[in-house]
């Protein structure tokens, strides 16, 4: 299925309505993301990030590695602007962390412990969260089929979520980032809950949204041949602090356990 | 805000149980209003009484149920972990609040329609409109101030337990002083709290234009602090509103 769930998404990338975040005054070399000594100290323990930067760019796939407890979701929440940082500050296709609404309308976000409305159909999620997005109910519905058909739910479309398997939920939860064509893509365990052959389909279209339509791409995982195979560089957290930020290269695991143990 | 409320209407009365409780109240208010008015019938109580009775029960019924529909808007996104991703759309928190609480709202105008004709039924013979238009008045502005007391609640709570046991507690200590006897709440300060609390006051406007036959004129001043509460309670909420997180602070 992975093959065709990728033609399919080349097929239909054309977008009628696209926000653009162009007129924020960025070149298209700049970083799509960017973060600067981002600190995040949560009040009942110890520092759950300390001064960590990165950068992302368009086109690139960016994992975000690191052991449970590393800081890997809180660091996409402050960037999504769900949280905000103790210090330090990023932006977002040029935008500030003020920009939030503007931040938000140009980015997709699957977040790792997202919880899904189980009495509503699957079509009918995404159609609400495309209208969250300001899209048109008519738009909003065939984009949400679109989506649905590229994830391999075609089929189930018209059924409860609460029907869903583990599997099909995150597909769907990955669907439902997608809604908004966004321009930075951050996804949280995108493959978890998948079986080998729905992981292959998931990192295969993620690869070809960084490629083909040159979004940023930021994704964390535990598992390295998932980074190995999919992203262009590399950010090992530990305890909140970046102990590698490079090119992924052969040898990643030994880096990686050499990092963090 | 529209997009909000148009979901949140779907999912109450078209996916979920909105109806089928809305029928249960019914049933309930049919044997209520069978009750009161053969106790009226047998002489054991003031048609007049029973009817009052009839629309405290109806607007209580009612009330409850938006401010408990209200206690789940936020916090029950966040209990069933759906809030995320609704906060990561540019749709503004104000409007995200507006569109849940007016559908929490509608559960107070459903139950005040559904219990109208009972309402009316028990009117007969008494020239009851006034006690509809006056139910009417006394409960938009009830259901207006619990609704967004519980949005409220709803918005800093951790949880939805916390949200509901606020909205509980806070309604019992509002309807308490009204449900006091009479002779409990004499002297002036009695008097003030009955007349600060929009409950308690709400209750004295039924009793009088009701019960005693006076006109909705003479007890004008009593809907001072249900007006006022409504007005403040949806600043307080409107204010909260900018504050939605996803997990509030302690």
């Amino acid at each position: 299925m992975g093959t065709t769930l990728v033609e399919i998404y080349l097929q239909s990338s054309q977008r009628a309505v696209r926000l653009s975040v162009d007129n924020a005054g960025m070149s298209s070399a700049a970083p799509a993301v960017e973060v600067n000594r981002i600190g995040k100290r949560y009040s009942d323990g110890p520092p759950a990030l300390t001064e960590v930067s990165f950068v992302a760019h368009r086109g690139e796939v960016t994992g975000l590695l690191g052991p449970n407890g590393a800081g890997k979701t809180t660091l996409i929440r402050i960037v999504t602007t769900i949280l905000a940082p103790t210090t330090g500050t990023f932006d977002v296709l040029g935008l500030s962390p003020r920009q939030s609404t503007q931040i938000r309308a140009g980015i997709g976000v699957m977040p790792e412990s997202a919880g899904y409305p189980k009495r509503k159909r699957g079509v009918d999620y995404l159609t609400y969260h495309g209208r969250l997005f300001g899209l048109a109910a008519e738009a909003a519905q065939h984009d949400a089929m679109r989506l649905l058909d590229q994830v391999g739910l075609a089929g189930r479309a018209g059924d409860r979520i609460g029907t869903y398997s583990r599997g099909m939920r995150q597909r769907l939860g990955l669907a439902r980032a997608l809604i908004n064509d966004p321009e930075v893509l951050f996804l949280d365990e995108p493959t978890l809950g998948l079986d080998p052959s729905g992981k292959r389909d998931i990192l295969d279209l993620i690869r070809q949204l960084a490629d083909e339509r040159g979004a940023a791409v930021i994704l964390t995982s535990h598992l390295l041949d998932e980074i190995e195979r999919v992203c262009d560089r590399a950010v090992i957290l530990k305890d909140g602090v970046v102990v590698f930020d490079a090119s992924v290269t052969a040898g990643l695991a030994d880096t990686f356990l050499a990092a963090t143990s | 805000m529209t997009t909000v409320a148009r979901e949140e209407f779907t999912d109450v009365w078209i996916r979920g149980w909105g109806l089928w409780i809305l029928l249960g109240m019914a049933v309930t208010l049919s044997s209520v209003a069978i009750g009161l008015a053969y106790t009226s019938q047998i002489n054991l109580l003031d048609a007049r009484e029973g009817l009052a009775i009839l629309v405290r029960i109806s607007l209580g019924v009612g009330l409850l149920l938006a401010a408990f529909a209200a206690a789940d808007a936020i916090s029950g996104e966040r209990d069933r972990s759906t809030l995320e991703c609704i906060l990561l759309t540019p749709t503004p928190p104000r409007s995200l609040v507006a569109g849940k609480l007016v559908v929490a709202f509608v559960w107070w105008l459903a139950a005040f329609v559904v219990s109208l004709p009972y309402l009316w039924a028990m009117c007969v013979g008494l020239g009851g409109s006034a006690a509809l238009v006056v139910a009417g008045i006394i409960g938009a502005l009830l259901a207006v101030t619990l609704t967004a007391v519980a949005g409220t609640a709803s918005i800093l709570s951790r949880s939805n337990l916390h949200a509901f046991g606020f909205v509980f507690l806070i309604t019992g200590v509002l309807a308490v002083p009204g449900l006091l006897p009479a002779a409990m709440m004499r002297g002036s300060i009695g008097s003030a709290v009955l007349r600060i609390d929009p409950v308690a006051a709400a209750q004295h406007v039924i009793n009088t234009v009701i019960v005693d036959q006076q006109p909705l004129a003479d007890v004008v001043t009593w809907m001072i602090s249900p007006v006022v509460g409504a007005v403040v309670a949806v600043a307080v909420v409107a204010r909260a509103a900018r504050r939605i997180a996803l997990e509030p602070r302690s």
